[in-house]
């Protein structure tokens, strides 16, 4: 899926417009067959700092150094926060005072501290000055609240709550983990928010980046409420549409406009930080918006949306090893995409991006380093091979899960709840966007990933028919479906590691990535029959450096088991993702490595002896 | 999953110590790494199967020890949790022995892996023990060192980056903020063997960082072309590098762990029959037991009866090596390239339960290079009446850095394709280096090696493969193995 801004820049810029269907036809085609999209975070970064400085640390794994201490109170707030939030919203309320908000965070800090102590750090505390940010923070919130309950938003204080999961779109590009989503419970309306502990200016309003973030989060969760075509997710996230916006005029009554829009949104993106600031939606004010300056503040807002969506658009294209993905060779493809200034379109910015302030920039020199045309050395070599090793990776452990969105559509999930006994072998193309299914052999559902002919990749998902809790130890998931046939004589439908998925399934748009989920190690083990091997049990102990998201997920089932809700329950085979990790440790092992060659220091010590037998 | 803490550590180690078993080579070897550490520059110490890799390691920590000044600090740092748990406690009791108190020991030293509670940067930590993912912890616990060591154990899954993650991070960020001295970053030793390191990668380029650095001592094109034909030759011809190099080398030529001549089926094809095993099969005892017939009646066994005979003679005349012929097998075609063999996997666990009954007291493992086999050989031994404290089914991978009594060594895909990729042993020969020595007094394989031996002879840089048959024959010879067609 491309989308109409990056469209737009494509037709504009190409060198031979007359082959402009071709390329548009080639991209989309890319974009179907990658499932390297970039985080977050980083895409953010490219929307509202500088695109090479995005790549940087998301291809490149290059590190800005932060203060250790800020980065950990930060944490120690979202933690305590992920766990209040749940509690002060889970009950309806007819309105929420201080004393409760503190009473709150007092039980979640015990809980926090208790969570800590199970898994192995026996030194956990939350200390005052914490407990004093995720206080503010919270009130924060629930002035926001009142302004919604004032203006007919809500009706009380009671949300379903999401609280910091890894949700992945495919269509959009994006992947992050929200860190709060408050749904009203008709799935008409919901709240994003975006904690800010450390970066909201002097102000107290949140900067371009805290925006850009908070706006391609709600791009997430206008997904998962089934929104579906970038202008409705944007009128979903404004409260009015493209052509609205760009009609607008000075001769507008600015008051009528703001409650209209507030009346028609329907994700409403709030960033919330020590001293309030709860910009982008134009309906919040900041300080430096001047009198009248309504229509240039949903402007602005428009106009990082799509930077945020190319921003996305852009980093996937330099994450994807595009030359790959295709029948066409490496030159028939720059042709192909040919700009008017020669280089290939998929390297230039997307409009609206624009390169980020470099004499300040921390990065300057790796980013001179990495997008000059130099003389290549040995390690150089070496280091590239290593990146797109690890790229290989990154898109491995990401298409399972973009796989199981093309798999598992509502109808899917249906039929395959309908017969537990019956296993089907999935044959997903991914270069054609066509998904081939067959009845299965084996005792387990399996999908085989292929691009350009070449089997990528084999993993296995299951349905259970439900998940309980195991009344003789504190920290275990357990699933369990009906035996299958073959299992009785003895061949067991066994998975490897997964994650485990709740899927809504009154709603009629289902995005199983989209879904509440959480990471669990499976092995052969985990699996038991029961006695008269009727049913088959998966009881899974929880990795104590996991209590925190399962404590989380242990409400979640509770929750919809409470409301009685049509939930499928979905473990699909996954790996956990350090491959961000590794490109760091690659691009400090290399750069330490080539400062040997600027530094005398470096004779004689273990890395000067390493590069020379690694570098030459 | 167990948390493995410090202080439960020392614990253990206090119930149940841990006997040293050195001997003169591992010292010889040590010898080479303290003046690595002391002297500065790279050190590479070759340990093949069972040669006491973790024993040197605890030895010249040990020695270092008292060596340290406050701001010196030791890192290990390995692939696997396992191995970080092996070389902590072997350290922690060689340094109790040596009359170390418990509480210095838990002043100076920091383990740190998703098995271990963290431990609390101290200002007086020495050692510091790690799996890589961990950067930001030992960069908390380097705070005031400026002279770091750097000793990595390179099992597998090592690329060139890897086991540099938690330091090379950690370093570059003190260097940056002006915590560490750069010429005093001083030494690196690497210990491990590229004919066991695997590498779970599609790259062919990317290569462990041992075998990187043996290769850039290599200078003469001639020789680089032997090793890539030969990939067993890199030992020989490294040495004779060696006097023009500055780099310390050593090669643990005996292994502790398998009996002799059971060593051979590796030696052959892998070391150039260097490696040789210190304890003879003779030495070795199995306590064995009467199996009960009522037993294999009620679980319905199907396969067993045709192998008994050979296990039993196996076990009666104290012949390491069971080899059992599959000779069902055939090249494979795009719809048979299935990774779960139902034949093998019944016979495996099968034979486990047989010797589970059949031994007393023996820890038996079977290792195969497939999850899918691995998790239903784990799922049929769940489904049966077998002391699964005894019994295990591992993958390679899973194996490294553990041994049992018996191990089982189902191979898997002898045969090759081209169209589909090579399979697994054409991709990673050490796969098998691996399987086929884990066990320290008897082996059984279910597999066919001729094949192995005749598809390595076509394939170019594979040819060491087909020297097991060598080996086979050998064993043969000495009436050393029990073969049998399945």
């Amino acid at each position: 899926m491309i989308s109409p801004f990056y469209k737009d820049f494509l037709f504009r810029n190409l060198a031979n417009p007359e082959r402009g269907k071709e390329a548009y036809k080639l991209l989309d085609s890319i974009f179907s067959s990658t499932s390297n999209i970039p985080i977050i975070s980083y895409v953010t970064l490219a929307a509202s700092f500088c695109p090479y400085y995005s790549t940087l640390q998301q291809k490149y794994g290059a590190m800005s150094f932060r203060n250790l201490k800020t980065i950990e109170i930060g944490n120690k707030v979202h933690e305590l926060l992920s766990l209040s939030s749940i509690k002060l919203f889970e009950t309806s309320r007819p309105s929420i005072n201080e004393n409760l908000i503190l009473d709150n965070i007092n039980k979640a800090k015990e809980e926090l501290e208790k969570i800590h102590r199970v898994a192995g750090d026996k030194n956990f505390t939350v200390d005052k000055e914490v407990k004093e940010i995720a206080k503010t923070l919270l009130k924060g919130l629930i002035n926001v609240s009142r302004q919604l309950k004032g203006q007919g938003k809500i009706s009380d204080y009671s949300f379903f709550p999401i609280v910091e999961q890894n949700f992945h779109d495919f269509d959009y590009k994006l992947y992050g983990i929200p860190d709060l989503i408050l749904e009203r419970e008709d799935k008409e309306f919901a709240v994003v928010v975006e904690w800010k502990t450390h970066s909201i200016n002097d102000e107290g309003y949140p900067d371009e980046t805290d925006k850009a973030q908070v706006i391609a989060y709600s791009i997430l969760e206008a997904r998962r409420l089934g929104i579906n075509d970038y202008d409705s997710i944007f009128e979903a996230i404004s409260g009015l549409s493209i052509n609205e916006i760009e009609s607008l005029d000075g001769n507008v009554n600015e008051y009528e406009i703001l409650r209209e829009s507030l009346g028609r949104v329907k994700v409403l993106p709030v960033v919330i930080g020590k001293k309030g600031g709860h910009p982008p939606h134009p309906s919040f004010y900041e300080k430096t918006d001047k009198k009248g300056d309504v229509i240039n503040r949903f402007r602005r807002m428009l106009d990082l949306y799509k930077r945020v969506i190319v921003g996305a658009e852009y980093l996937t294209l330099q994450l994807t090893k595009i030359y790959k993905l295709q029948n066409y060779s490496i030159d028939e493809i720059k042709e192909i995409f040919k700009s008017k200034s020669g280089k290939p379109i998929y390297y230039l910015m997307p409009d609206g991006l624009k390169k980020g302030f470099c004499p300040n920039c921390l990065l300057r020199d790796p980013c001179y380093y990495y997008f000059s045309h130099g003389n290549k050395s040995n390690l150089d070599e070496k280091e590239r091979v290593e990146r797109l090793e690890i790229l290989d990776k990154r898109e491995e452990n990401l298409l399972h899960h973009k796989v199981i969105d093309m798999v598992l559509t509502r109808d899917e999930i249906e039929k395959l709840r309908k017969d537990p006994d019956k296993c089907y072998v999935y044959k997903v193309i991914l270069d054609k966007n066509r998904v081939e299914e067959e009845s299965g052999k084996d005792p387990i559902n399996i999908i085989k990933v292929y691009r350009r002919g070449k089997e990528l990749l084999t993993f296995k998902f299951d349905i259970f028919k439900g998940i309980v809790e195991n009344p003789s130890a504190e920290a275990n998931i357990v699933l369990y479906r009906k035996a299958r046939s073959e299992e009785v004589k003895g061949k067991g439908g066994l998975l490897k590691s997964s994650t485990v998925a709740l899927i809504d399934m009154s709603k009629e748009n289902v995005i199983p990535t989209l879904s509440i989920s959480i990471y669990i190690s499976i092995s052969s083990d985990n699996y038991k029959l029961n006695k008269n091997r009727e049913n088959m049990y998966v009881v899974v102990p929880v990795n104590p450096s996991f209590y925190l998201s399962f404590k989380r997920f242990k409400y979640y089932v509770k929750y919809y088991q409470e409301k009685k809700k049509d939930i499928a329950i979905l473990a699909y085979e996954s790996a956990y993702d350090l491959t961000s990790l590794e490109n760091k440790g690659v691009f400090t092992t290399y750069g330490l490595l080539r400062k040997v060659d600027s530094n005398d220091d470096f004779k004689g010590s273990m890395l000067w002896n390493l590069k020379r037998y690694l570098g030459e | 999953m167990p948390l493995y803490s410090l202080d439960g550590i020392i614990e253990d180690i206090k119930k149940n110590p841990i006997p040293t078993t050195a001997h003169k080579i591992h010292y010889k070897a040590v010898s080479k790494i303290i003046n690595t550490i002391n002297y500065g520059g790279t050190n590479v110490t070759i340990g093949p199967p069972g040669s006491g890799k973790t024993t040197t390691i605890s030895l010249a920590l040990l020695k270092m020890y008292n060596e340290l000044d406050r701001e010196e600090v030791i890192i290990y740092e390995t692939t696997h949790n396992i191995l970080v748990l092996e070389a902590i406690r072997k350290t922690i009791a060689q340094l109790m022995i040596s009359g170390v108190g418990e509480e210095e020991i838990k002043e100076t030293t920091a383990v740190y892996g998703s098995y271990f509670v963290p431990t609390e940067p101290s200002e007086k930590t020495k050692l510091i023990f790690t799996t890589f993912y961990q950067h930001k912890r030992v960069e908390e616990a380097l705070r005031g060192k400026d002279r770091v060591h750097l000793i990595v154990d390179e099992a597998s899954t090592a690329k060139t980056s890897q086991p540099f993650l938690p330091t090379s991070s950690a370093i570059n960020n003190r260097i940056i903020t002006g915590n560490i001295d750069p010429r005093l970053f001083s030494s690196l030793s690497i210990i491990g063997d590229p004919m066991q390191t695997i590498l779970f990668t599609n790259q062919e380029k990317v290569k462990p960082l041992i075998l990187q650095i043996i290769e850039g001592m290599i200078k003469n094109p001639q020789d680089k072309k032997i090793i890539e034909e030969e990939p067993d030759a890199i030992f020989e011809i490294a040495e004779k590098y060696l006097p023009y190099s500055n780099l310390s080398y050593f090669f643990l030529e005996n292994t502790f762990r398998l009996p002799s001549p059971s060593e051979i089926l590796i030696s052959i094809p892998f070391y150039r029959n260097k490696l040789k095993a210190f304890r003879s099969i003779k030495d070795v005892k199995i306590g064995s037991n009467d199996a009960s017939l009522d037993w294999f009646v009620k679980n319905k066994t199907k396969l067993l009866r045709n192998v008994r005979d050979a296990l039993d003679n196996a076990l009666d005349s104290k012949i390491p090596v069971v080899y059992l012929k599959d000779l069902n097998l055939k090249p494979y075609r795009d719809n048979n390239l299935r990774t779960y063999d139902e034949k093998r996997a019944t016979y495996a666990v099968e034979i486990a339960a047989y010797l589970s009954k059949a031994t007393i007291g023996e820890h038996i493992m079977i290792i195969t290079p497939y999850k899918e086999m691995a998790d239903q050989m784990g799922f049929m031994l769940n489904n049966i009446e077998v002391d699964k404290r005894r019994v295990e089914a591992r993958t390679i991978h899973s194996s490294l850095g553990t041994d049992a009594d018996i191990v089982i060594a189902v191979l898997g895909k002898e045969y090759t394709t081209i169209e589909r990729g090579k399979t697994i042993y054409y991709i990673m020969p050490q796969a098998l280096n691996v399987q086929l020595s884990r066990h320290k007094k008897m082996l059984i394989v279910i597999g066919n090696f001729d094949v192995i031996a005749e598809t390595a002879s076509k394939l170019r840089g594979y040819k060491f493969l087909s020297k097991i048959q060598d080996a086979i024959e050998e064993l043969k010879e000495d009436d050393l193995i029990v073969i049998k067609e399945v």
